[in-house]
């Protein structure tokens, strides 16, 4: 069963909990550099949208792969990098149309979402409930009835 | 059975892994470029990083992965690969885990280069000068510096650099497309250096130990060994029979080889460090030595008598040893030969003796010698100005007959060696060559004076040499110690270096010992120890070698630093020899190996000045600047391999005899390379580093920029994005496929804030 992250920015007071727990996770250290996630900000209309990376079927990052590093998991649906064969070239950062992924120049590696193992720190430490972990058929539902919406309040 | 591991790679001794390595490289420089050759390059990475002691975080996977891939591939030479691999899985698999996990092969063969970074030419050199190192600092002008690391394996930094054979230059890599470096005349450039600014290296010893150590002889052995004594803390008195120190350096080396101011320079700077010398000191009896209150002994009295070659009238007036006329020729004592001169022997001091006959009245020269000129153990420099100076050689030609009438007859030889590599000549009856010999001075064979042992029973003079043993030094003597020529037999100066500093090192640790056992006396009962001068004598050359490692630690720490040190070396002044000297990728490829000028053979033939002049130090730096660091680059290949991997074939090496890859073609790369950073990222020492500066992008080669390029910027905030030529070559290869590019143009912020932008726009 393949889950995805959902983020709900109406939901999203901009805390960026997330940010941190993410770096600590995976780096041991609190820098929001660091981290997977990424909380996008316009301040001056008060809106809040986190970035996550969305573990597309047919991921541009491992298209683009010149040593074939980045590899799907048929399972848990995690795009992930294989760092034995990662170069560092950085393309997978610079070709992913969500600017999902970046480069650590602390650790001088590319860095991407991997869903902590399948339990999410950002989902766990979200008090606000605006990240969700969930199945992908579910996800596609509720994607539907949004955009099902919109397309009735236009019409109205 | 003692295994040297880099020596066995032809012998009985293979390693399944290793093996399977070599053919994947086989396999994989035989291909064509396209997927295969890829994969291919792959799959000798992974074995070179296992080969190579590398971590992998999971090496079973990553192997099947390959497995995999290469089967689906339809190139054959992808499929031998596939079988070479699962034949490793399947069959080899505790070996593979040993080496994966415990970092051990049990064929000794694999981790060798990664563990014991030794370059090449300090393998070579008998005294395991750190070369790479010394040659940078003289580049550098760090003259003190490099003949402080000279020092730290050899006491004679000037004497070596004008007499020394140079065996490290026949192991230069750079000898697979091109000339070596000129090493040899480096060592004297920066002694010269050193004592014409700073002077050399300031005596540091350690805290006086209060132990003795007597050491017969003061040649090359005697006094390295002293020296290295010196430095350990003991007191070395060194004890000479001729009127001064120096041995064969001074006796048996002519003054047009090496002047004597040199030679005085070296020795005194030896004695500076506490070393006692008494000179027209005749041999004494060792027991008395051990009663006058010396804790040690160590015999180096080299090989100072002619051995007789039998032939018929070799005890003439007019037939001379070797050594004495060399002897009497370096006291000044002016002996007159000629005009006619015959010298038999093929060795260098056979090219001394010729050369200084015609110094000394011989005017018609000849040398005759049993080798033919191949298998001539006299180097190719010195008989080379011999030549010039208008000695004749005739190859493969043995002593016969010398005649009361002044001539000399030899008879031809037709093999010198047998199959095993034994001295064992053949000579044909039917050919006879006769030569006029006022004077026929015979330069081959020497042997050791041992009368002064004839009193002692319990040393090994059998042979007619000393028998030590092969690793302490010591004979069968407790206390007692012996080295160079008096050992091996006639060799080379730098083989009594090694010897000097290897027995002091012995010496010193046997004095610890008997340190640690006399207190423990004092303290309990004491346990018998069993051998009394090794304590690890069972496994050879693993618990041999941490005694040698102290003096090659200090040079070779860099090696496992991090990958990405930039290049801080000249710009802030920063010179250790770690710091590779900076050099163009033009220089490095094309500079030819110095020449050294000569004195006009005519003119010199009547004169004892020096032959060869000394190096400018300018040219010196330009020679050292031609050094390939074999001390950073372990030659392991994997940037070639990712390379290939990637694509690009930038990077292509020459394969040595030993399985060592050398970078030899930097305009190749300069052309190719698209600036990935692959290469940089693999390189386990980092020999190959990546510096990144503005918006500019080099990839350097130990101080060599091999390649520049320009990187992109963000087209929104200006950020440096990736070097144009990688944009194409993604553009072109992958790009096409994903169509995702206009991405490409943005740094991954920018990219971010759009997509949130555009996602703005529906949800919120």
């Amino acid at each position: 069963m393949e889950k995805v992250l959902v983020v709900d920015p109406e939901k999203c007071t901009g805390c960026r909990l997330c940010e941190q727990v993410c770096s600590v996770w995976h780096e041991k250290v609190v820098n929001p550099y660091r981290a997977r996630i990424k909380v996008v900000k316009w301040e001056m209309e008060g809106k809040v949208l986190p970035m996550v990376c969305r573990q597309c079927d047919d991921a541009p990052c491992m298209e683009v792969c010149p040593m074939g590093a980045i590899s799907k998991d048929s399972e848990t649906g995690v795009v992930a990098i294989d760092y034995d064969r990662c170069i560092g070239c950085r393309m997978c950062v610079s070709i992913c149309p969500f600017g999902a992924m970046s480069y650590d120049f602390a650790g001088n590696k590319v860095i991407k979402c991997d869903l902590c193992d399948g339990d999410p720190q950002c989902v766990r430490f979200c008090d606000a409930g605006a990240i969700r972990f969930e199945d992908k058929a579910i996800v596609n539902e509720d994607t539907r009835r949004k955009a099902a919406r919109q397309a009735m309040d236009a019409l109205n | 059975m003692i295994v040297e591991p880099n020596k066995n790679k032809s012998g009985k001794n293979r390693c399944v892994i290793n093996d399977a390595r070599d053919e994947l490289i086989g396999l994989w420089s035989g291909s064509n470029p396209g997927e295969a050759r890829k994969l291919l390059a792959r799959g000798a990475g992974v074995l070179t990083r296992i080969t190579h002691g590398q971590e992998l975080q999971r090496p079973v996977k990553v192997l099947e992965d390959l497995v995999f891939s290469l089967k689906k591939s339809p190139s054959s030479s992808c499929f031998a690969a596939a079988s070479l691999i699962e034949e490793l899985l399947n069959h080899h698999k505790d070996l593979l885990f040993s080496h994966i996990s415990d970092k051990e092969c049990s064929a000794g063969i694999c981790f060798f280069c990664f563990q014991e970074n030794i370059p090449p030419c300090q393998r070579a050199c008998p005294a395991g000068i750190d070369i790479p190192g010394f040659m940078t600092q003289t580049g550098r002008g760090e003259f003190q510096d490099a003949v402080e690391i000279i020092s730290e394996n050899n006491p004679f930094p000037y004497v070596c650099g004008m007499i020394c054979p140079a065996p490290c230059e026949d192991a230069c890599l750079r000898n697979l497309f091109d000339e070596p470096v000129f090493i040899r005349p480096l060592k004297a450039v920066a002694a010269k250096g050193a004592a014409n600014s700073k002077g050399y290296p300031e005596p540091y010893t350690a805290p006086l130990t209060g132990k003795k150590v007597a050491v017969i002889g003061a040649g090359p052995a005697g006094l390295s060994a002293s020296f290295y004594l010196a430095k350990k803390g003991h007191e070395p008195v060194v004890f000479e029979s001729e009127d001064e120190p120096g041995g064969m350096l001074r006796y048996g080396i002519p003054e047009f080889r090496l002047s004597r101011e040199i030679l005085n320079s070296d020795i005194s700077w030896i004695t500076s460090h506490g070393v006692k010398i008494h000179t027209k000191e005749r041999k004494k009896e060792i027991g008395k030595l051990f009663k006058e209150g010396f804790d040690a002994v160590f015999l180096a009295t080299g090989v100072h008598l002619s051995r007789k070659i039998p032939f018929k009238g070799n005890d003439l007036a007019h037939v001379l040893s070797g050594v004495d006329f060399l002897k009497k020729v370096n006291k000044g004592e002016n002996p007159v030969v000629g005009p006619d001169v015959v010298v038999v022997g093929g060795g260098n001091v056979a090219v001394d003796v010729a050369m200084a006959a015609l110094r000394q009245g011989g005017k018609n020269v000849h040398m005759v010698c049993l080798e033919n000129s191949e298998e001539m153990p006299a180097s190719f420099h010195e008989l080379r100005a011999a030549t010039m100076e208008g000695v004749v050689v005739h190859n493969s030609w043995g002593p016969f007959e010398a005649k009361k009438d002044h001539t000399f007859e030899s008879i031809f030889c037709k093999r010198v060696f047998d199959e095993n590599q034994r001295f064992a000549p053949v000579f044909d009856d039917t050919r006879h060559m006769t030569l006029k010999a006022d004077h026929l001075i015979i330069a081959a064979g020497q042997a050791a004076d041992l009368s002064y042992l004839e009193t002692e029973n319990e040393i090994d003079t059998t042979t007619g040499l000393i028998w030590v043993d092969k690793y302490s030094h010591a004979t069968d003597r407790e206390g007692v110690f012996a080295g160079g020529d008096v050992v091996t037999g006639p060799n080379i100066a730098v083989e009594a270096v090694k010897a000097g500093k290897e027995a002091a090192i012995a010496i010193d640790e046997w004095l610890q010992q008997q340190q640690d056992k006399s207190e423990s006396l004092s303290r309990s009962s004491l346990s018998p120890v069993s051998h009394p001068l090794l304590p690890n004598t069972q496994a050879g050359f693993s618990n041999t070698k941490p005694r040698l490692s102290n003096f090659y630690t200090r040079h070779l720490s860099h090696s496992t630093g991090s990958t990405h040190s930039a290049n801080f070396a000249d710009s802030t002044g920063f010179t250790d020899s770690s710091q590779p000297l900076r050099v163009t990728a033009t220089h490095r490829m094309e500079e030819k190996r110095a020449v050294l000028l000569e004195q006009n053979p005519d003119v010199r033939k009547k004169n004892f000045f020096p032959v060869e002049f000394e190096l400018d130090p300018e040219i010196a730096a330009a020679e050292a600047g031609r050094c390939l660091r074999c001390d950073i680059c372990i030659g392991c290949g994997l940037c070639q391999f990712v390379c290939s991997e990637m694509g690009v074939d930038a990077i292509k090496l020459v394969k040595s005899g030993t399985g060592r890859f050398v970078i030899s073609d930097f305009k190749n790369i300069s052309d190719k390379c698209i600036s990935c950073g692959a290469c940089g990222e693999v390189c386990p020492t980092g020999a190959i580093t990546l510096v990144q500066e503005e918006l500019l992008k080099r990839t350097e080669f130990t101080g060599t920029v091999m390649c520049e390029n320009i990187l992109l910027k963000c087209s929104k905030c200006g950020t440096p994005l990736m070097p144009g030529k990688y944009y194409d070559f993604m553009e072109n290869n992958y790009c096409s496929k994903s169509g995702c590019n206009e991405s490409l143009r943005l740094c991954y912020s920018c990219t971010r804030q759009e997509s949130a932008d555009k996602e703005k726009r529906y949800f919120i």
